[in-house]
Formats: C-alpha cells, sequence, structure tokens
C-alpha cells in the first residue's frame, strides 16, 4: 500500500474504560466527551488526522467486552469489524487490568485483521507495581505492542508511527490461533469449509472461521442472519449436538475455555501472573472507598457533595456576577450618553442590554454548575453516587445508572437524554428519559437564581438546594408512577456496575467542559435571547398611540395647576401609575398578557410572570430576559435597589415566588429537549404524553402551592 | 445446596463454586470475572441492602443483592 492510495482506516477496540476516547482525542486533537465510568462512548465516532503524510481515519468503537450479540455496543462493534473490515485493529487493554482485557483479545485474534495492542494507562498499572516487557508480549500475540498513557501523550507517537509502519509495510508476525479442543476444532473447521462455500464472494478466510465460530457459539444474530441456508443451520446444530453428547460440555463453554486457555497461557509466557498480589496492596482508591462507599458515611457524604455543589454555585458565583451586572450597568449608561433619544437608542437600551444583560450576568454560575459535573465524571464519584442511590431510585423504579444522566440533566437534559442509552433494559430506559426533563437544567438556574437571591436573602444557596432536591423528587414520584402504572414492559435489567479506580482530572478534559457549556449558553444569549428580546420589546412598545378610557393628561393637568399639597402629590403619583398601567395593557403584549393572565390567576402570577413564563416555552433562559425587558421598561433609576431582583421581590409575595420557581421548573421541555425526547423515543406519543405530562404536573403542584401556602400565610 | 454470594459478610472472601442464572446474565457476569473458582471478597456494603460491591481479581464490581443471589460461594470456614 502507498500513501497516496488510500486512506488507512483504523478502529479503536478495547473494554469500557481503558481510555479509547482519550487516545483519540491525543491522537487527533480534538475533544469528545470523556468520562472516567464504563460506556462514555455509545455511538461510532470517527476522526481523520494525518502523520508522515499519511491520511488515518480512526473510528472509536463502543468499549465491549465481549464480541457476542448481547447488547447494542457489542452488536455495533462486531459488525462494523466484520462488515468493514478497516485495515487495522487497535486493541487497547487497560495495562493494570491485563487478565479481564484479554478476553475481548481472544475473540478479536479470531477476526483475522491485522492488529496492534495498546497497553494504556501505563502510569497507574505502574503505581500498582505491574512492569511488563512488550517484547514478550509482542513474541506471543505476533503483533506490535506499544504501552501508552492516554491522558499525558505518552506513547501517542510511536503509536501511530506503528499505524503507518503497519499499512505500509505489514505488522503481523506469525498467525496467532487459538488452540480449541480437537474436537471443536474439527467441528469449526467443517463448518468453515461450508461457510466459504455459500459465501466465496463475499468473505475472505478469516472471515469465514469467524462466522463458524459465531454459529458453533449458538450466537442469536449470526443464526438469523444465515437462516436462508438450512443445511449449514442444520449441520451446525448438529454439531452442537455432538459435541455436547461428547464432551459434556456445550459449544460455548468449549470456546470459553479455549479462549481462557490462551490468555492464561499468554500472561504465564509473559511472566504476568503475580497479578493478584500486585493487586491486593492498599492503593488512593481503596482508602478514599473506604469513605466515599462507607456503610453509614456514604450516603451523608455524598449528601454534603451534592449541597455543596450548589452553594458555590450560587456564592462563589456571586461575585462575578456583580461584576458583570456593573459593566453591563455601565454599557447602558454609556450608550444612554452616546446616543440621543430615538426609537432605536429605547430598543438598544431597554430591548436588547435589558434582555441580554439580564442573562448573561448567569454565565458564572452555569460555569461552576459544568465544573462540578465534569469534576463528578473525570474523577469517577459518579460512578460511586450510581451505587449509593440504587437503593432509593430503584424503590422509584428507576435503575441506579439513571442517575448519571440524571446529574448530567444539571447541566443539560439534551445530553443527559442522550446518555440515558447506557441502560440496556427498554423499560429502565424510557422512564428515565421522561423523568429526565424534571431535572433542573441549567437554563433554569438563572430564574432560580434571580428567584431564591430575591426571597431568600442569606439562604438563598440552601433554597437553591432545596429547588434542586425538589427536582429530583419530582422526577422519583414521577417516575415511581410511570414504571408502575403508564410504561409496560420485562421488568428492571440487572445492576453490574464496574468501578473504575479514581482519577486525577485533567485541567484539559474540565475546562473544555466547561468552554463547550459556557459557549453554548453564548451562542443562545447572542442568538434566541437577544431576537426574544427586540419581539419582546416591540410588543410591549407598540402600538405607540393607544386609545386610553380618560383623559390622564388634562386631569394631571388641573391637579398640578392648583395649589401643592401632599395630597394632591399622591393623587398625581396614582394617576400616573394608572395611566402607565392603561398604556401597557393596550399595547400588544399586554393584549396578549391579558388573554393568557386567567390562566395563571389560580397560582397568583401576574401578567409579567404571565408573559414571561410564555417566552420561556422556548428556552428556559429567555423567561430572566423576559423579565429584564419588562422590567427595564419604566424602572425609576434608584441607586437603594439593585434592579431586577428588587423589581422581582416588590412584584409577588414569596408563596407566589416559590409557585414560580415550581411551575418554571415542570411545566415544559424546551424546544431541545423535545426534539430529542423525539428522537431517542422515537415515538411522537411518548414526546406528546411528555409535554401534557409536564404541563398538568406543573400547573396542579404550583395552583396547590399556590393556594395551600396562601391559606397558611394568610 | 450453598450459600450465595449474597449472604457472604462484609470484608470476608469465599471461593465460586456455582451459578443459579444463565445466558445473558452468567455471561455478563462471566466477561467482568464472576468465574467458577474464582476468589471473591466483598469490599462495600450500602445501607437498606442496596448494591454491594465486590473485589474480584482486582476488578470492582457493583451487584444488587438480587444478581449477588445467583452466584454460589463455599462459605469461610468460621
Amino acid at each position: 500500500m502507498a500513501k497516496e492510495d488510500k486512506i488507512i482506516r483504523v478502529a479503536l477496540v478495547g473494554n469500557p474504560n481503558t481510555g479509547r476516547t482519550t487516545l483519540l482525542n491525543k491522537m487527533s486533537g480534538s475533544n469528545y466527551g470523556t468520562g472516567n465510568y464504563a460506556r462514555v462512548t455509545v455511538a461510532i465516532q470517527s476522526q481523520k488526522i494525518s502523520h508522515l503524510g499519511w491520511q488515518i481515519e480512526i473510528v472509536d468503537l463502543p468499549g465491549i467486552y465481549s464480541l457476542s450479540s448481547r447488547t447494542d455496543e457489542e452488536l455495533l462493534g462486531r459488525n462494523f469489524l466484520h462488515h468493514q473490515q478497516p485495515d487495522i485493529i487497535i486493541n487497547v487493554l487497560d495495562m493494570g487490568n491485563l487478565e479481564r482485557n484479554l478476553t475481548l483479545t481472544s475473540q478479536l485474534i479470531e477476526m483475522g485483521i491485522p492488529r496492534i495492542f495498546v497497553f494504556n494507562m501505563a502510569d497507574e498499572a505502574r503505581k500498582k507495581g505491574i512492569e511488563i516487557n512488550s517484547e514478550d508480549f509482542e513474541r506471543i500475540l505476533g503483533a506490535p505492542v506499544i504501552a501508552t498513557n492516554a491522558r499525558n501523550g505518552e506513547g501517542v507517537k510511536a503509536l501511530l508511527d506503528a499505524i503507518v509502519h503497519c499499512a505500509a509495510a505489514g505488522c503481523q508476525g506469525e498467525a496467532v490461533r487459538i488452540n480449541y479442543d480437537a474436537h471443536l476444532e474439527e467441528a469449526i473447521n467443517r463448518t468453515t469449509a461450508q461457510v466459504i462455500k455459500l459465501h466465496r464472494q463475499e468473505m475472505n478466510r478469516d472471515q469465514a472461521r469467524w462466522l463458524s465460530i459465531k454459529l458453533l457459539e449458538g450466537d442469536e444474530t449470526v443464526l438469523r442472519e444465515e437462516r436462508e441456508h438450512d443445511a449449514l443451520i442444520q449441520a451446525v446444530r448438529e454439531e452442537r449436538e455432538t459435541l455436547q453428547s461428547q464432551h459434556g460440555e456445550s459449544a460455548d463453554q468449549l470456546l470459553d475455555s479455549g479462549r481462557h486457555a490462551f490468555v492464561f497461557g499468554l500472561l504465564e509466557g509473559a511472566h504476568r501472573l503475580d497479578i493478584d498480589v500486585a493487586l491486593n496492596r492498599v492503593d488512593v482508591t481503596r482508602v478514599l472507598d473506604a469513605f466515599l462507599l462507607h456503610r453509614w458515611l456514604g450516603m451523608p457524604i455524598f449528601l454534603a457533595i451534592m449541597w455543596l455543589m450548589f452553594e458555590t454555585t450560587f456564592v462563589l458565583g456571586a461575585y462575578p456576577m456583580d461584576w458583570i451586572d456593573a459593566g453591563v450597568g455601565l454599557f447602558s449608561d454609556l450608550l444612554n450618553s452616546l446616543i440621543s433619544d430615538s426609537m432605536f437608542k429605547d430598543l438598544l437600551i431597554n430591548g436588547v442590554v435589558a434582555g441580554v444583560g439580564g442573562t448573561i450576568i448567569f454565565l458564572p454560575n452555569i460555569l461552576i454548575l459544568f465544573f462540578f459535573i465534569a469534576l463528578f465524571n473525570d474523577t469517577g464519584y459518579m460512578s460511586r453516587g450510581a451505587i449509593l442511590v440504587d437503593r432509593v431510585m430503584h424503590t422509584f423504579g428507576l435503575h441506579g445508572k439513571a442517575f448519571i444522566p440524571m446529574v448530567t440533566g444539571f447541566g443539560c437534559n439534551v445530553p443527559a437524554i442522550m446518555a440515558t442509552r447506557t441502560i440496556e433494559n427498554s423499560k429502565d430506559r424510557l422512564v428515565a428519559i421522561l423523568v429526565n426533563p424534571f431535572i433542573s437544567c441549567s437554563a433554569r438556574l438563572p430564574v432560580f437564581i434571580l428567584f431564591t437571591g430575591a426571597f431568600f436573602g442569606e439562604h438563598a444557596g440552601s433554597a437553591l438546594f432545596a429547588v434542586y432536591m425538589a427536582s429530583i423528587l419530582i422526577a422519583l414520584f414521577t417516575a415511581l408512577f410511570l414504571s408502575k402504572v403508564v410504561v409496560r414492559g420485562a421488568n428492571s435489567s440487572p445492576f453490574i456496575m464496574e468501578l473504575a479506580p479514581y482519577r486525577m482530572p485533567t485541567y484539559v478534559s474540565v475546562t473544555s467542559h466547561m468552554w463547550s457549556s459556557g459557549s453554548e449558553f453564548l451562542k443562545k444569549v447572542g442568538g434566541i435571547i437577544v431576537v426574544g428580546s427586540i419581539i419582546i420589546w416591540f410588543l410591549q412598545t407598540f402600538p405607540q398611540e393607544v386609545e386610553l378610557s380618560r383623559d390622564y393628561e388634562a386631569e394631571i393637568a388641573a391637579l398640578a395647576s392648583s395649589a401643592g399639597s401632599e395630597s394632591q402629590d399622591e393623587a398625581i403619583t396614582t394617576l400616573k401609575n394608572h395611566q402607565l398601567l392603561e398604556i401597557q395593557q393596550k399595547r400588544y403584549l399586554g393584549q396578549i398578557g391579558t388573554v393568557i393572565q386567567p390562566i395563571f390567576a389560580t397560582m397568583g402570577f401576574d401578567l409579567n410572570a404571565s408573559i414571561a413564563l410564555l417566552t420561556g416555552l422556548v428556552a428556559k433562559e429567555a423567561v430572566v430576559a423576559t423579565f429584564g425587558v419588562l422590567y427595564a421598561y419604566g424602572e425609576e433609576s434608584d441607586a437603594e435597589n439593585s434592579g431586577l431582583r428588587y423589581a422581582i421581590s416588590q412584584s409577588m409575595g414569596m408563596v407566589t415566588a416559590i409557585a414560580f420557581m415550581m411551575f418554571t421548573l415542570i411545566y415544559m421541555p424546551c424546544i431541545a429537549t423535545i426534539g430529542v425526547l423525539y428522537r431517542e423515543t422515537g415515538s411522537a406519543k411518548w414526546t406528546g404524553f411528555s409535554i401534557v405530562m409536564s404541563l398538568t404536573l406543573a400547573y396542579s403542584l404550583a395552583a396547590t402551592i399556590a393556594i395551600v401556602g396562601g391559606a397558611i400565610v394568610g | 445446596m450453598s450459600a450465595t454470594l449474597s449472604m457472604l459478610e462484609q470484608g470476608n472472601s469465599a471461593q465460586i463454586v456455582g451459578f443459579r442464572c444463565e445466558g445473558d446474565l452468567k455471561q455478563r457476569l462471566a466477561s467482568m470475572g464472576f468465574v467458577r473458582g474464582a476468589k471473591v471478597t466483598v469490599d462495600h456494603a450500602t445501607i437498606m441492602n442496596g448494591p454491594r460491591t465486590y473485589n474480584i481479581k482486582g476488578n470492582r464490581i457493583s451487584l444488587r443483592s438480587r444478581e449477588a443471589d445467583t452466584i454460589l460461594v463455599e462459605l469461610p470456614t468460621k
């Protein structure tokens, strides 16, 4: 193969949590989501890079433990390898965990595709006292073995060199074969001969042998694919029966023992059988888990960490928030002095700046929240959380693994709903998808920060934590209802969760999580929020001339002309307020608000709050932006008030505020979430169900809070 | 009839002697290292009989008691 000829197609294959995605990122210099829990890669991703003048396309296959067809990931991975036949398989193994990782290797070897072995996470393995001699492994595996540290890039260049070398000159030594039991081997050969007859055109010998092994293994997917070849299926069945009766063990057990013996022989040949000793040493992970997974301490620590996350989000976020707020204020003043009075100036200051400025100040809070989520992901604490809460989640009909999408949902529901793909059972997954929109995403965070700040003073951080707890409780109870009453299907899948060792999160990974969430937020602010603010401004400014029921100007003038006393001043102010109110009601926005406000009256929401909720249907960030525009209009400049927060605290009581927060939390998934709901459930019915369910629940809960709360407060 | 893995006390070890499950679950457990003859230690337990974390050949895997109940072990003699 020469450089110009073609692209070298390479597939990364390995167990979950062996660092394939990190390796791909290091090879290509890009950044995909990685996380320190099993199964981050759920779809096939590929990257094109060039090295030494060669084009290399690297495909990252989902993490798999074997090449059976039991899970979607395994099927996806093996179909890709079998049908697409990449030029080179890069088998990524966790060097500290070779024995188990090699089980997959033994199956990959059978596919016959040229291979390069990557022993990744060499630093962790060395810390555990594991040293390997790559030459020993190269000899036995008959292919290049490269030790890497994907996290700091060690060995990545050597790997790229090996890929190019392998493509140019070939890299396979002697063909490595797994020696199966003699009878089994004969059966495989007989079946292979038959397969070759049937598929001469489309399969080489290795592919045929692999297919035969899968057939003899009783793999349902290949049996189904080959079902039109009655003779083959019949022959395979007879082979299986014969093996069973001769050995008292089924063909799949014989295959398993063959592979196991191969792995054992391999490790013995490379003098690596002392692994057990090394792994029982006390390490940091075990020490940490002794506390974090402690029977009694685990849960309180977990809750404390969650509380700390929200407290920090509020308290630490408040400082940069003030700076941005002051900056926006200065900018607004600057515009005010630079531009002469006009409609355009009003649009700029009271529309765009008020809306964008009101929203953008929450950027620090969002960054802090994503910092924590990235931290949980990368350190490996997320899977501990899943274990701690599984008992509770299970009671409510949710799978413990649904915890990970739930925490991701604090950031954004869209990736969170996609993350439910790691849940295998379809019923478990549907429930996890349907409750995810109730998990308060970062778009709702500005609303809660504004309201908790306005009504709860120094306890705002704890109030914020309470809102999130409420969001979790709502999700849990909805899950209970859904799994018991609404969603039908086979019961919960088993809970088998691997605990990766704790890892120090890398600076790059954490900052890139924060950067992507921050830029996503800014894009929204620059796009939909600007447009939304202009529309709101337009609707509340036009029509300019409205017909009033009374001649306020004349009445005010009449009052003002007579001698001034205190009662007269008061009368003038009242008149002015009435005039302003009537003008606002007769503008377009007022007209819309007057129509929809009765719907919200039960919950005590005023005109402005109703309009804010309406705009929030598009994107939840718009709720705060709308308040920003609405209160910028006619706002008295007063050094004492702290802007929007003050205006909000004057506009409603605490009970109404709580009802408003609950309504905002629940009332409807945003447009992007509705889109992903539809894509992931593949059903308009469930998507519609989600919308109707949220609206109904939001209305009844907020109305209950308003009525009961109102009665208590009096 | 032997004891199951879920009966093993925290901190204790036992050897796997068999399985009461088959098919998918058995294969998945096997791919995580739960095979006949393997030594298992209970590393962590959670309150209210939630999932427990087992150490098998240095890998740490959490199972609910429902899954652990399908793994037969020989309990250590007291």
